[in-house]
């Protein structure tokens, strides 16, 4: 009789953080550029709007399906501010109404409107874990950021990746290439924050330190390595600097998502609680 | 105010077992779900000066319960009568977040149920003035209940007199279960 | 009432249901009620401790139990084991009805049949075998029934000489020992009272005949400073609460016994009045066994370091109350009996016996004698045993020799038996070699029929020709007068079922009185009560005793007497001499040592270790009893399997690492499990507990951990017979994949 461990947050809690990452990313950075560039560029804000709207539909499917009691779901939000939990439910809800109104009205107040809930809903799934101090490998401020420029690369890969498929989704060669480049930019960016916060985990509680351990040597090294800085970055990144053209964007872009995945999946099964005398390691897992 | 936990003596703890045991026949738990359980410190140091130890693992009772700000439902909260931390089984949503946020790992999900369950220091046991089970059975006596704010309470003189210690205190959680050193 | 009078068509037409006790009028609430769920009171029998137990039944379903705090000696408290006793009356894989074989023995091919046919056909078999005057071939195999009155009436009745018990598997060396040195089988330490306990091979905190209560008052006592002191080969949970942890080589705690004694009589240390008065043969012992076991002697034998020896003579004779004692540890080994008689020689020196905090006696001192219940019937003619015991082979033995039965029916020696039945014991699984005692039981030369009467299909059941599923001990009736009391004070309990025998189980009582009257030939006289009936004879009959619906409601009575203290000094002790035997002339007429002394293991020789370097050491643990909880599925969760555990310096020279799977192999065998390096452990030593290692009983016991006994030879003392399960020799190597 092996003992279990206690079922917490799995593997649909890590797809939840992706998807709502990636439909935050897609709408979020498209229409940030749009702004950007003055809408010189012709991006495909509407179908990436809708894009987005499904990507956080499903994960907010995910996460209902995922409660012990599903049909419960609307305690969550009727305590809008009893957690972040709640509070992250209503940015999810105000982001979709945010896409419908651009879908239906257009303009520049939905369109900005978007991009900030976009970070928003990028970035609470950051402090969701940011606040839990048990498990003091996500207590940092870089963890939000971490989540938002992963969110913003692998949107703009799934918008890459759709586009590349689907013809009528109407990306023209010029803001494929931008978004490219913008793509790189970020993977660079990520590269960086993660360096970083590893480091700092490293010399930080003994629990985090522990999280560092299992994500570099231990037992979620395979798909950190694998997953999150090799297929996830590093391929990206030599792809991206060798061509922006074609299969190469799209395997890159691919590559890229993969990677998003990863990082959420990592990260949050590394983090690990402080050990009570005689507790073994294994208890302390998610 | 009133403020009910354990204090653990780790010197009596014999590491028997008979708290899990008792305590998942009384609340029927599934295999694999445990509101206290009996950690093995040790064996530690080189033989022939190996030393071991139980650490008996229950519910803190925290004054500032880390489970109960990220519960979304407002299904948990620390009893303000008794000071035990309670779960409302019919508004739990069974996000396990609790789980997550728990620093001492004393809350399990019933899968079969849906819901979170953690000790609340058997309520029904409390209602016929009888003590927690774990703590009627404790071979060794190890486990004291009470009012950790009455004076005259055994828990208390223990608490003050043994010099009681509790874990994890730099989270901010403000435990009341606290454990005379072995 | 049935009056069966042994006449064939009388007796057919008796049913099996006409005998079934009903529960009912027993189950009677402390608090509470049937509808609203409430308590009833009965006692545990998961180990020998017997605590009292308050079950929690409601909707005619036992939900928990918790302890009684009426019983003086458990005081409330229950263990693991205890509390998980309800998984055992649900458990899933019990037996559920009486079965036949119809596959070859042990096949596992089996016919349902009814309580009727299946009572019938024994009923026939034994009536045919006691009238062709051989009652003696029906053997009554037995462990720890705790209702041994009840089942001697039987194989008394019947004629039969061959009712055993498993005392020789248990620790008959110390019952041997104590009865030879004090005339007392079971003293006990008053370890609450104690200010120095210096326990041999005994894990309070473990096991023990007192388990639970034992474990509380040693709790109590080092709370209030008491030193303890614990010599083992092995950290148990005791050592490891202890002031002192003695690891000492296997098999030498005598020598270790001795050389305390040698520095507190030279130091003259030792309580003179009463080694005087009290003792017989004081100053031969000094002088022809004491004197050469100076401390550097003793520590050439057991590896405690000189001085320590000294120190720890001068700490145990000069803390008053001090006590010392020994158990299994130092009982299971070829020689158990000697060694513990050294151990126990300690508490002379400091006339400790029978007072406060000291070694304090039982037999026939206070045990206070149930009612009987009359007609009883006579002893059997035949007084010849299936056991070896009062042969020349076991000349002083006190208590059935278990490891002998089978071995002596193979050999008809002295006369073969026809049918055995097994009740409480399970010689195919607990015994040391079991394959030996496996053969025999599956040979139908040897063996012509089997019944055995168990809850679970345990391995020895496996053998047999007819199963009777019995209740466990939650769903049956005894009455005891326990002499183990903690508080010295006497008291009776009486366990009752809590829930009426589950699905077609049966009490064994109910079983027994059956075939009585189903056997006839005046049989049936010595059982006209049911379970009921008898126990309230015996229970009414107590001199100034409770009344009957006392100790059903309250499931315990202590009686209203005063502790006495050193009550040798109005009777004397129950030795022949009157006084405790140092000097022992039953051991020297039987040629054995006559005085406590160290003697090395038989098996231990210097060949053998050449071959085998280490000694292998078993134990029990606190989470599970002997055999009988390896399928309770929360207790096996928090201990879930047993390993092979080895010291890491031997494992380094061996080239084993944590968690590699290794052959551990003695003389007679090897077994496979899986090595845990630890500290807790000599480097000549390889430890290795039981309960685990079952290849049935149930579908989570089945395949988990390892047991040792397949690699234990079967050997004893040859004076209180304890099966020797720690004096083997083995070596472990690595499984090569």
């Amino acid at each position: 009789m092996k003992r279990r461990r206690a079922n917490t947050w799995d593997i649909r809690i890590a797809s939840y953080l992706f998807l709502a990452g990636v439909g935050a990313g897609a709408f979020g950075s498209l229409a940030l550029l749009d702004y950007l560039e003055g809408g010189k560029l012709h991006l495909p804000t509407s179908i990436t709007a809708l894009l987005s709207l499904l990507l956080i539909g499903i994960g907010t499917l995910l996460l209902v399906s995922d409660l012990g009691k599903p049909l419960r779901f609307w305690r969550v939000l009727l305590n809008p501010m009893s957690s972040m939990l709640s509070v992250g439910a209503w940015i999810l809800i105000l982001f979709a109404l945010t896409m419908l109104g651009y879908l239906g009205f257009g303009g520049p107040v939905f369109s900005l409107g978007g991009v900030v809930f976009a970070i928003a809903t990028a970035g609470y799934t950051g402090i969701l874990l940011g606040v839990i101090k048990a498990r003091p490998f996500w207590n940092s401020p870089a963890l939000p950021l971490l989540f938002v420029t992963s969110a913003f690369s692998t949107g703009i890969a799934v918008v890459t990746v759709l586009a590349s498929a689907l013809v009528i989704y109407g990306l023209d060669a010029q803001s494929s290439h931008l978004l490219s480049q913008v793509d790189l930019c970020l993977i660079v960016a990520e590269l960086a924050i993660i360096g970083l916060y590893l480091t700092i985990m490293n010399n930080s509680a003994a629990p985090a330190a522990r999280s560092v351990e299992m994500l570099l040597r231990g037992k979620q090294a395979n798909t950190f390595w694998g997953g999150l800085i090799f297929a996830g970055l590093v391929v990206p990144l030599v792809l991206a600097l060798a061509s922006s053209e074609g299969v190469t964007n799209l395997l890159s872009s691919i590559l890229v998502l993969i990677g998003g995945f990863s990082l959420r999946y990592t990260f949050l099964a590394a983090g690990t609680r402080a050990l009570l005398p005689g507790e073994p390691a294994e208890a302390s897992y998610l | 105010m009133t403020r009910l936990a354990l204090v653990i003596d780790l010197n009596k703890c014999i590491l028997c077992h008979a708290c899990t045991v008792s305590c998942k026949i009384h609340h029927d738990l599934p295999l694999g779900q445990f509101w206290n359980e009996v950690f093995t410190v040790g064996p530690s140091g080189e033989f022939p000066h190996t030393s071991l130890y139980g650490f008996p693992k229950a519910c803190m009772q925290c004054d500032k319960p880390a489970c109960v700000s990220v519960c979304p439902a407002r299904a948990t909260e620390k009893d303000k009568e008794t000071g035990v931390v309670k779960i409302y089984e019919d508004k739990c949503v069974g996000c396990r977040s609790c789980i997550v946020a728990c620093p001492y790992g004393a809350r399990a999900f019933d899968e079969t149920k849906g819901t979170t369950f953690k000790c609340e220091l058997c309520p029904e046991r409390r209602e016929q003035g009888k003590q927690p089970i774990c703590v009627e059975t404790c071979v060794g006596g190890a486990r004291v209940f009470g009012d950790i704010d009455d004076p005259n309470s055994e828990a208390y003189k223990i608490v003050h007199e043994k010099h009681a210690v509790r874990y994890l205190e730099h989270l901010g959680t403000e435990p009341c279960t606290s454990y005379v050193p072995a | 009432m049935i009056v069966a009078t042994g006449n064939e068509t009388q007796a057919s037409s008796i049913t099996s249901a006409q005998f079934n006790t009903n529960t009912s009028q027993t189950r009677v609430y402390i608090e509470g009620d049937e509808k609203k769920g409430g308590y009833i009171a009965s006692h545990c029998l998961q180990c020998v401790s017997n605590c009292g137990l308050r079950a929690f039944v409601k909707d005619g379903k036992v939900r928990y139990l918790e302890g009684n705090p009426l019983d003086p000696n458990s005081r409330g408290r229950m263990c693991a084991k205890g509390q998980a006793g309800v998984q055992q009356i649900y458990d899933p894989d019990r037996v559920k009805n009486p079965l036949e074989r119809v596959g070859e023995r042990g096949s596992g091919k089996w016919r349902d049949i009814s309580w009727d046919e299946a009572m019938q056909k024994i009923s026939s078999r034994l009536r045919r075998l006691r009238d062709s005057g051989h009652p003696e071939q029906f053997v009554f195999y037995s462990g720890r029934n705790m209702q041994a009155g009840y089942t001697t009436r039987f194989t008394n009745a019947f004629g039969s000489p061959n009712h055993f018990n498993h005392d020789s598997l248990c620790a008959s060396g110390r019952q041997m020992a104590t009865l030879l040195t004090y005339g007392d089988t079971w003293p006990q330490m008053d370890i609450e009272n104690a200010r120095y306990v210096l326990l041999f091979g005994f894990s309070a905190f473990d096991a023990g005949i007192c388990f639970v209560p034992a474990a509380q008052r040693l709790v109590n006592a080092l709370s209030k400073g008491a030193k303890l002191v614990v010599v083992d080969p092995r950290l148990s949970k005791t050592a490891a609460k202890a002031s002192e942890w003695i690891s000492i080589a296997p098999g030498t705690d005598a020598a270790l016994a001795m050389g305390i004694m040698n520095v507190i009589v030279s130091e003259g240390l030792y309580d003179r009045e009463f080694v005087e008065h009290w003792t017989v043969g004081f100053d031969d012992f000094v002088e022809k066994e004491l004197k050469r076991f100076t401390p550097e002697y003793a520590s050439s034998i057991c590896r405690v370091p000189a001085e320590k020896i000294g120190e720890l003579a001068w700490d145990f004779a000069t803390t008053r109350p001090a006590v010392a004692d020994a158990m299994r540890g130092v009982s299971a080994h070829t020689n158990g009996t000697v060694s513990i008689r050294a151990v126990m020689a300690l508490n002379v020196l400091l006339g400790n016996i029978d007072d406060i905090g000291g070694m304090n006696l039982d037999f026939g001192w206070w045990n206070i004698g149930l009612g009987a219940v009359d007609p009883v019937p006579p002893a059997p003619k035949e007084t010849r045993r299936l056991d070896r015991l009062g042969t020349s082979q076991y000349p002083l033995a006190a208590v059935p020799i278990q490891q002998q039965i089978l071995p002596s029916i193979a050999e008809r020696d002295p006369y073969p038996a026809d049918t055995v039945m097994l009740y409480h014991s399970s010689p195919a699984y607990a015994m040391p070699d079991p394959k030996k005692q496996m053969n025999i039981l599956k040979n139908p030369d040897k063996v012509p029929f089997i019944i055995s009467v168990d809850p679970f299909m345990g391995e020895s059941t496996t053998f047999a020709d007819i199963v009777l599923p019995e209740g466990t001990y939650l769903e049956r009736y005894d009455a005891v007068s326990w002499p183990y009391s903690l508080q010295f004070t006497p008291y009776v309990f009486l366990r009752k079922p809590v829930v009426p025998p589950q699905l077609e189980s049966r009490m064994v009582k109910d079983i027994l009185r059956e075939l009585a009257h189903r056997i006839g030939g005046g049989m049936e006289q010595y059982f006209a009560d049911d379970a009921v009936a008898y126990h309230r004879k015996e229970i009414e009959g107590i001199t100034n005793g409770p009344s009957w619906d006392e100790i059903v409601k309250n499931g315990v009575w202590v009686a209203p007497a005063k502790r006495e203290t050193q009550r040798f000094r109005k009777n004397g002790f129950f030795t022949p001499s009157g006084k405790i035997e140092l000097y022992s002339k039953r051991m020297d007429d039987a040629g054995f040592p006559p005085f406590p002394t160290y003697v090395p293991v038989a098996t231990h020789d210097a060949e053998r270790r050449q071959q085998y370097p280490f000694c292998l050491i078993t134990y029990k643990v606190a989470m599970h009893n002997q055999s009988r909880t390896a399928n309770v599925p929360f207790l096996v969760e928090v201990m879930d399997r047993n390993y092979a555990e080895i010291n890491p310096k031997s494992a380094a020279s061996l080239g084993i690492r944590d968690g590699d799977e290794v052959y551990v192999e003695s003389e007679i065998g090897r077994i496979e499990g899986v090595a845990r390096l630890t500290n807790e452990i000599r480097q000549d030593t390889i430890a290795i507990s039981h309960h685990f290692g079952h290849w049935e009983y149930g579908r989570v016991a089945k395949g988990r951990g390892i047991s040792p006994n397949p690699i234990v030879a079967c050997n004893d003392d040859g004076i209180g017979a304890p099966a020797a399960f720690n004096s083997t020799l083995v070596r472990v190597y690595k499984k090569l994949k």
